[in-house]
């Protein structure tokens, strides 16, 4: 009876994969599978502990859920990822994936990490996330606006005076005379050079 | 072996037939059981097990101060305590096996 039951329990969990491959089983050659097993059996038998610790954060922050079932949780994966890791180790020359546990503990171990960090994975370092430039909205983004390119002053040339001589009839009315009168726009002012007076502290 | 099997036919026997639990039959599928592969479903049947024997006591509190009547709510605490703590062992104890146990009120709930 009791072999029966064994024997029905190594067969549920070889006919039920997971949801989530072995990393290693993906690899080809068998040099590399074996490496990627072996691998896979040690983090799995010497980090499945970490579990307990990292689920309640999940639970709390991503799940929204209690932090005692997250750690209750964390023990159940514990159990599991470590005697999945102590499975793996021992058969490591036979590139065989089972049991298909998933990723199994720490699946981000070595990983480049992609998008904005997890809110648990920030959690205890700052109280204050960084929202990258690109995302804050244009209408409250602060900009240092470029100050203008200085215009110099028009150059003012001396109004010409038209000069007439007896008998000569002049081709600009009064009123146009008038107007090109810039008699009232002030001169600019004109830069004399003063000596500079020698003072005690500049010697 | 016996003796889980005998609690949990005594569980299920108490729960369902005695009159004066009958109003508290409100069993509900436990939260593991939509969980999509037979190593989720283990994982999540080994957690809720674990889960309703730590925090099964909870329901003593609970469930006393939900209820009008205190004594009611004593009463009513006490039972699902022991429907808590046995359906805890219950689920621990057979996690590799995925089939249901369905407890009183879902078993422990946090909210």
């Amino acid at each position: 009876m009791k072999r029966f039951l064994a024997l029905a329990l190594l067969l549920m969990i070889a006919l039920a994969p997971s949801a989530v491959a072995t990393p290693w089983a993906e690899k080809e050659g068998y040099g590399e599978k074996t490496k990627g097993k072996l691998a896979f059996g040690l983090r799995n038998t010497f980090l499945g502990w970490t579990e307990m610790f990292s689920e309640p954060k999940r639970y709390k922050f991503d799940l929204k859920k209690s932090e005692w079932e997250g750690f209750c949780m964390g023990i159940s994966k514990f159990v599991f990822y470590t005697a999945d890791g102590l499975i793996q180790l021992a058969t490591f020359p036979i590139p065989v994936d089972f049991p298909d546990f998933g990723e199994g503990a720490v699946p981000d171990l070595g990983k480049k990490k992609e998008g904005p960090p997890k809110p648990w994975e920030v959690h205890g370092k700052s109280r204050y996330s960084v929202i990258p430039a690109s995302e804050v909205p244009a209408t409250i983004r602060v900009t240092k606006a470029k100050s203008p390119a200085p215009v110099p002053p028009p150059i003012q040339t001396p109004p010409t005076t038209p000069t007439y001589e007896v008998g000569m009839v002049p081709t600009t009315s009064l009123a146009e005379t008038a107007a090109q009168d810039t008699s009232g726009v002030p001169e600019p002012p004109t830069l004399v050079a003063t000596p500079v007076p020698d003072l005690p502290y500049s010697k | 072996m016996k003796k889980i099997l005998c609690a949990f036919l005594a569980l299920s026997v108490l729960t369902s037939a005695t009159p004066v639990f009958a109003n508290f039959d409100n069993f509900q599928k436990s939260p593991w059981t939509e969980e999509k592969t037979y190593v989720d479903k283990s994982v999540g049947k080994l957690a809720f097990g674990l889960t309703n024997i730590t925090a099964g006591w909870t329901a003593l509190f609970f469930e006393t101060a939900k209820h009008g009547n205190i004594f009611a709510g004593i009463a009513k605490g006490v039972w699902r305590t022991g429907t808590n703590t046995v359906g805890g062992v219950l689920h621990a104890a057979t996690f590799p096996v995925a089939v249901d146990i369905p407890l009183p009120d879902g078993g422990v709930k946090f909210e």
